[in-house]
C-alpha cells in the first residue's frame, strides 16, 4: 500500500473518536506523571537528607560530646562531606530535570538542548565527586597527622591506609555511578539515539 | 490577559486542536492507557509553556512542537506493545488495536516499525503540512526532510508488501 492511500485512510479516521472523558481543568491543575516528573519528586526527597542528618545526628552527638567536639569529630565531618556532596548532587540534578521538562522549541533543537544540558550536568557531577574523593582521604590524613599520631594510629602503614580508603571509596563511587546510570545515563543514550535519527 | 482569561482561551484552543494531539498519541503509543496518559501529559506541558507562547507563531505549529517533544523525549513508553517485532524486522502479529477509533490497524502496524523521527515526519506529511512548516516543527532542513520522506515511502512500501 502506498503512503498516498494511507493519507486518505488517515484523514477519514479518528473523525468521531474524540469523546474525551478527561476534564481539561483537572489535567491543567494536575501534576505531570511523566518519568522526569517522578525523578524530580525523588530528588526533592533527597534534598531533605542533609538537613535531617545535621539536625538529628549532629544534634544528638553535640548533646553527648559537646558542639565543639562534634565539628572536629572525623566521623561527623566525613559524613557531613558525603551528605553535603549528595545535597549538591541532588540540587544540580533537580534543576537539570526541571529544565529538561521544558518541551518548547523545534524537536531537533530541544533534543540538542537536552543533551547539552545532561552533558553539563555529568561534567559538574564529575567535578563534585572527584573533589569529594580527594577531600575525604586528605582530611583523614591530616586528622591522623595532627590528632592521632601521638596515640600511635598515625603509624599505620601507608599501604594499609590506602587499601582502607579504596575499600571505602570504591563502593561509594560504584553506588553513585549506578545511581547516575539509573536516573540519567539511559535518558542521555535515548536522546542521542533520537538525535541520530534526526541527522 | 489575566490567569482566568488565559485559562479560558487555552482550553478553547485545546478543544479546537485536540484531534491533532490525538494523532500524536496514536502515533506514539499502543494502548488506551498510555494514550490517555500521553494526552494528559501533552496538555499539561502545553499549559506550562502557554504563558510564553507568542502569537507571531502559528498555534498549531507550536502545539505540534510541544506534543512531539513530549511524546519523543518526555514520555516513557510502556512495554505493553501489542505488536511483536520479529528478528527480521517484521511483525508477527498485527494487532487490531484501534478498531474502536476507526484508525486503520494496517497503517498503525506499518508506522509502528518506523523510528521516532520518521513517525513524526509521516504524521506531518499525512496531515498535509508543507515542508517549510515541517522544518519549523522538527528543526530539520527541508532538503533533508525530502530525502527522509523518500526513504520512508520505500520503507513503508516494503513493510506493507511483507505483511
Amino acid at each position: 500500500m502506498e503512503l498516498e492511500e494511507f493519507k486518505e485512510m488517515y484523514n477519514s479516521s479518528l473523525a468521531g473518536a474524540l469523546v474525551l472523558s478527561t476534564d481539561l481543568n483537572d489535567v491543567i491543575m494536575g501534576k505531570s506523571r511523566g518519568p522526569l516528573a517522578k525523578l524530580e519528586k525523588n530528588l526533592v526527597q533527597l534534598l531533605y537528607i542533609l538537613p535531617i542528618f545535621i539536625i538529628a545526628f549532629g544534634g544528638i552527638v553535640s548533646l553527648v560530646i559537646g558542639f565543639g567536639e562534634t565539628v572536629r569529630n572525623p566521623v561527623f565531618v566525613l559524613l557531613f562531606i558525603i551528605f553535603f556532596s549528595e545535597f549538591l548532587f541532588s540540587v544540580s540534578s533537580y534543576f537539570t530535570v526541571k529544565k529538561m521538562q521544558d518541551n518548547i522549541g523545534d524537536v531537533k533543537g530541544a533534543l540538542i538542548n537536552k543533551i547539552a544540558m545532561l552533558k553539563r550536568f555529568f561534567k559538574w557531577h564529575l567535578i563534585i565527586y572527584i573533589g569529594l574523593f580527594l577531600l575525604m582521604p586528605l582530611y583523614l590524613e591530616l586528622n591522623i597527622h595532627f590528632q592521632f599520631t601521638p596515640n600511635g594510629v598515625g603509624k599505620i602503614n601507608v599501604f594499609i591506609r590506602l587499601a582502607w580508603y579504596v575499600l571505602i571509596f570504591f563502593p561509594l563511587y560504584k553506588i553513585k555511578q549506578e545511581q547516575l546510570r539509573l536516573n540519567f545515563t539511559w535518558y542521555l543514550d535515548e536522546l542521542n539515539g533520537v538525535l541520530e535519527q534526526a541527522e | 490577559m489575566n490567569q482566568q482569561e488565559q485559562h479560558t482561551v487555552f482550553t478553547g484552543l485545546i478543544r479546537e486542536y485536540e484531534r491533532m494531539i490525538f494523532k500524536v498519541c496514536f502515533m506514539y503509543t499502543d494502548n488506551p492507557e498510555d494514550r490517555e496518559d500521553l494526552y494528559q501529559e501533552i496538555v499539561l506541558q502545553a499549559w506550562k509553556g502557554y504563558k510564553n507562547f507568542r502569537a507571531e507563531a502559528k498555534f498549531s505549529t507550536w502545539l505540534y512542537q510541544v506534543s512531539l517533544n513530549t511524546a519523543i523525549t518526555g514520555f516513557k513508553k510502556s512495554k505493553r506493545s501489542p505488536l511483536q517485532h520479529t528478528a527480521d524486522g517484521g511483525v508477527s502479529e498485527i494487532a487490531d488495536v484501534n478498531d474502536d477509533y476507526g484508525y486503520p490497524a494496517q497503517l498503525h502496524s506499518a508506522i509502528a516499525q518506523l523510528n521516532e523521527i520518521e513517525k513524526a515526519i509521516v504524521m506531518l506529511y499525512l496531515d498535509s503540512k508543507p515542508y517549510e512548516e515541517m522544518q519549523e516543527i522538527l528543526g530539520i532542513a527541508t532538503g533533508a526532510l525530502r530525502v527522509k520522506m523518500t526513504r520512508i515511502k520505500e520503507k513503508l512500501r516494503t513493510i506493507t508488501k511483507n505483511n
